[in-house]
Order: C-alpha cells, then sequence, then structure tokens
C-alpha cells in the first residue's frame, strides 16, 4: 500500500483515466476498479474519492446521471466534453512528471554531480 | 437485494456519522449498498454486514468526506466569509450605519429651529432609522450576494431547509423563556437606559402595527446578514463553537446599545442554525421573541401606560423574591428545551 500522500495528488488523474476508458462509472465501482487495477497497493477511502468527484461536476468535468437500482438511487459520472479535454491534459502532464521522477530517481551522473556537492 | 427498511437503516446510519449534502448521501447510500449486499451474497446477516461495512471506515471517514466535499464545493468555488472577511462586512455595516447618521444630520441642519428640527426628527423617526437599519444591513449583504453571484454555480445563497414542525414549537417555547432571563441582561445594562425612554416616548406617536411590521423585516435582515451569510461562512471554515461565538458578538457590536441580551439571543440563533441548518427557525426564534414581548406589553403592560417598555421587573413591583426565581427557572426550562431538542435532531437526523 502506497501512503496517503503519495496518493492525494494522483486521485484526479485516477479518476479521469478510468471515466476516459469507460463511458459511465459509479463510485463504488470506482474504487473498485482501482484497488484490483493496482492489486490492492491504492485503495481509495470514502474522503477520497467522493469529495473530488463531486468537485469535477461542480467545476463542468463531470456529468451525472441517476438510475434507481431497487430500492435505491446510483449516480453514474461521465466525463463532459471538457473533462475529456482535462483528462487528456491531465494524463499527458502525469506521465511527463513519471518521466521527470524517473529520470531524477534513476540519478544520471550529471544529476549526481549537484546532490553530492556538500552544500556550504 | 436490500429491502427499504435496510435501506432506511443505512441511510440513518449515513446521517449520523454527519453527511449533510444530499447527493454525496445517495453516492454514500449506494456505496454502501453495494458492499453490503456482496456480504449478504456470502451468507452474512444484514445486522452484521452492515456494522462491518461502517466498521472498516477510518475515525470520522464521513465526517471528513462531508467536510471535504463542502470545502471543494463551496469553500473554493462560493464566497463564504471567514472570521477576517466577516469582520469586514461588520465595518462595512457600521461605516454604512455612520454614514447614514451623517447624512441625517446633514438633512436636518438646515432646519434652523432647534424645535422644528427635533420636530421633523421625531416626525420622521421611524423612516430614518430603517433607511439606516436597510443600508447598513443591506449593503453588506449585497456585497456578498454580489461576491457568491460571480462564483457559484447553482447553490442557493441562502439555506432554507424545511425542518419538522414541533422545532418551531420547542423554538417558540425558548423565544418566550429568553423573554425572563434575558431580561436583567439588557435591563441592568448602562447602555440600556441611557436612550430608550426617550425612544420609547417617540415610538408611542406611531401605530404599533407598523412598528411590528418593521421590526419583523429587521429581525429577517439581521438574520439573513449574521446566520444566513456570516455564519454559514464562519461553519465553514471554524468548530461551530466559535463560528456561532463570533457572529454573535459581531451582531451584539453591530448593536450595541443592547449588547448583553442581543449576543445571548444571537448565540441561541446562531445554535438553532447550526442544528438546522435552515434560516426558518433562526428568524422564526427572533420573531418569537419581539412578537411575544410586544403581546406581553400589550396586554399586561398597556394599562400601566408602557406598551414599549414592559418590564418584568417593573410588574413584579422590584420584588427580588419573585424576580429571581423567575429568571433562573426560565433559564433552566430553556436549557432543558435546548437540551431536548439537540437529542431529538441528533436523534431523527431528519435535517
Amino acid at each position: 500500500m502506497y501512503s496517503s500522500e503519495l496518493v492525494k495528488g494522483t486521485v484526479t488523474t485516477l479518476i479521469l483515466k478510468l471515466l476516459s476508458d469507460n463511458r459511465r462509472m459509479y463510485g463504488y465501482q470506482i474504487t473498485q476498479a482501482i484497488t484490483e487495477a493496482t492489486e490492492g497497493k491504492i485503495t481509495l477511502t470514502l474522503a477520497a474519492i467522493y469529495p473530488v468527484l463531486h468537485k469535477l461536476k461542480a467545476s463542468g468535468e463531470l456529468t451525472t446521471e441517476k438510475e434507481k437500482v431497487g430500492n435505491r438511487t446510483r449516480i453514474y459520472y461521465s466525463l463532459t466534453e471538457q473533462g475529456d479535454t482535462t483528462a487528456r491534459e491531465k494524463l499527458q502532464e502525469f506521465a511527463d512528471y513519471l518521466a521527470t521522477m524517473k529520470s531524477l530517481l534513476e540519478m544520471k551522473p550529471g544529476l549526481q554531480k549537484y546532490i553530492l556537492i556538500p552544500q556550504c | 437485494m436490500l429491502t427499504k427498511s435496510q435501506i432506511s437503516l443505512i441511510k440513518k446510519r449515513i446521517q449520523q456519522e454527519g453527511v449533510k449534502t444530499a447527493e454525496l448521501a445517495e453516492d454514500l447510500l449506494d456505496h454502501f449498498c453495494v458492499a453490503i449486499e456482496q456480504q449478504v451474497a456470502q451468507g452474512r446477516p444484514f445486522q452484521l454486514a452492515l456494522d462491518k461495512a461502517f466498521d472498516t471506515l477510518q475515525e470520522d471517514e464521513l465526517k471528513i468526506t462531508e467536510m471535504k466535499t463542502q470545502e471543494l464545493l463551496e469553500g473554493k468555488k462560493v464566497f463564504y466569509p471567514d472570521l477576517f472577511q466577516s469582520f469586514g462586512l461588520l465595518l462595512m455595516a457600521f461605516a454604512i450605519g455612520w454614514l447614514a447618521s451623517k447624512g441625517v444630520q446633514a438633512i436636518s441642519i438646515g432646519i434652523a429651529d432647534p424645535e422644528m428640527r427635533q420636530q421633523w426628527y421625531e416626525q420622521n423617526y421611524l423612516l430614518i432609522g430603517e433607511i439606516g437599519i436597510i443600508l447598513s444591513l443591506g449593503v453588506p449583504m449585497g456585497y456578498t450576494i454580489w461576491r457568491k453571484r460571480q462564483t457559484q454555480t447553482n447553490m442557493s445563497i441562502f439555506s432554507f431547509r424545511t425542518v419538522p414542525v414541533y422545532v418551531y414549537g420547542v423554538i417558540l417555547l425558548i423565544g418566550f423563556l429568553c423573554l425572563f432571563w434575558l431580561e436583567p441582561l439588557s435591563l441592568f445594562s448602562p447602555f440600556f437606559q441611557e436612550g430608550w425612554e426617550a425612544e420609547r416616548l417617540i415610538l408611542e406617536n406611531f401605530d404599533p402595527l407598523l412598528i411590528v411590521l418593521i421590526s419583523i423585516g429587521n429581525m429577517i435582515l439581521l438574520e439573513s446578514l449574521f446566520r444566513g451569510i456570516i455564519l454559514r461562512g464562519l461553519l465553514m471554515t471554524a468548530t461551530p463553537t466559535r463560528a456561532i461565538f463570533w457572529s454573535g458578538l459581531f451582531c451584539a457590536l453591530l448593536l450595541y446599545h443592547q449588547f448583553a441580551s442581543v449576543f445571548f439571543f444571537s448565540l441561541t440563533s446562531g445554535w438553532i442554525y447550526w442544528k438546522t441548518r435552515s434560516l426558518f427557525p433562526s428568524i422564526f426564534f427572533m420573531i418569537t421573541i419581539y412578537l411575544t414581548s410586544y403581546a406581553i406589553s400589550h396586554f399586561l403592560g398597556h394599562s400601566r401606560g408602557s406598551l414599549f417598555h414592559f418590564t418584568w421587573w417593573d410588574y413584579v413591583d422590584h420584588n427580588l423574591l419573585i424576580y429571581l426565581p423567575l429568571v433562573i427557572g426560565a433559564l433552566l426550562l430553556t436549557l432543558g428545551l435546548l437540551f431536548y431538542l439537540n437529542r431529538r435532531l441528533k436523534a431523527e437526523s431528519t435535517i
């Protein structure tokens, strides 16, 4: 399991990615999909997923459809056109970030030089 | 598939955990239903599955989910004044009130004869006062509404939720009892004695119905600003106790000539607003206090020629042995009713 600090900044991107791959999903489905896809390494709490879903809806990235399931209502989330653009931008940004982190962590010789210089 | 009564149990549990945002509650209800249905399908009894679903939550997880949702939806999207901004709104109200009084002075200075000036002032007392109140409360409200309109998506500016009828019944009693235990605070306040006698004499020249209607309008304005805007904003950024305290203090500072009583009225009204998240009960509370006070003055005080200045202290002929039990008894009963209201609202979680 990764620490919540590490996961925190990626929740929006994860949700947008899932919704760009699936036409529509509901909250529980999103949490399960993330847990399964990461083999339990990332498990989102309720406080991590639902506020973000509602924020994305308020800012126009997501739209909702309500459906009756038995005796309750289920809210399905899907990307709007604006959300689709945001999803692509976020994924691009995230991929770029990962590449940067990778190069940082691989300790290129040029970078090592700066890290190893003792600070005055 | 879960039954209606099982779903109601889950719903109640979610509400008890502090979830108030309707759409979030719907989301969470479905979330828990799916999780519980999976457990039930594996042969676990419903009650055990329900307990397990809630036991796996982290401490205050639902409360945090609600807070984060409100913060993300409202705190950043919509203008909700924090403590500093609320103080700014109070200063704005003071400044507008001061400017309005200077305006009146400037107009009255044109009347050279002091007697005529005093007569003009007395004749227009209600109009002058009302313009001052509307401006000093209306401008900060207008400013806030303008700020909110600029940022908000589809949320209402004021919170007007419906509450069960019994809440109004309890508030009616609390409002009536407040008149007893708050009276000593205003009666023995140094500011209270100063201007009240002169004001009372002027007010008796006007139609009582007009005064009542104007006062009700003022209560609505006062509650809209101090509970509907300031307290609602503070509840987003501070603990409920702090939020209620500061909104009460700001309200009392604006009406400083009745500081002590207004402060306690406001604390009670703030608590009611926090518990119900609706302006209806808090406005009802303030109007109840005013109308009850007026009705008592009308029926008990009129014969003594003190329609606008009835006090129980005078009524019991300054007899401390009668007055003290009356005040203390009313205070204890009020606390009991607040306790009852708190417990019932908590148990029902219907608001």
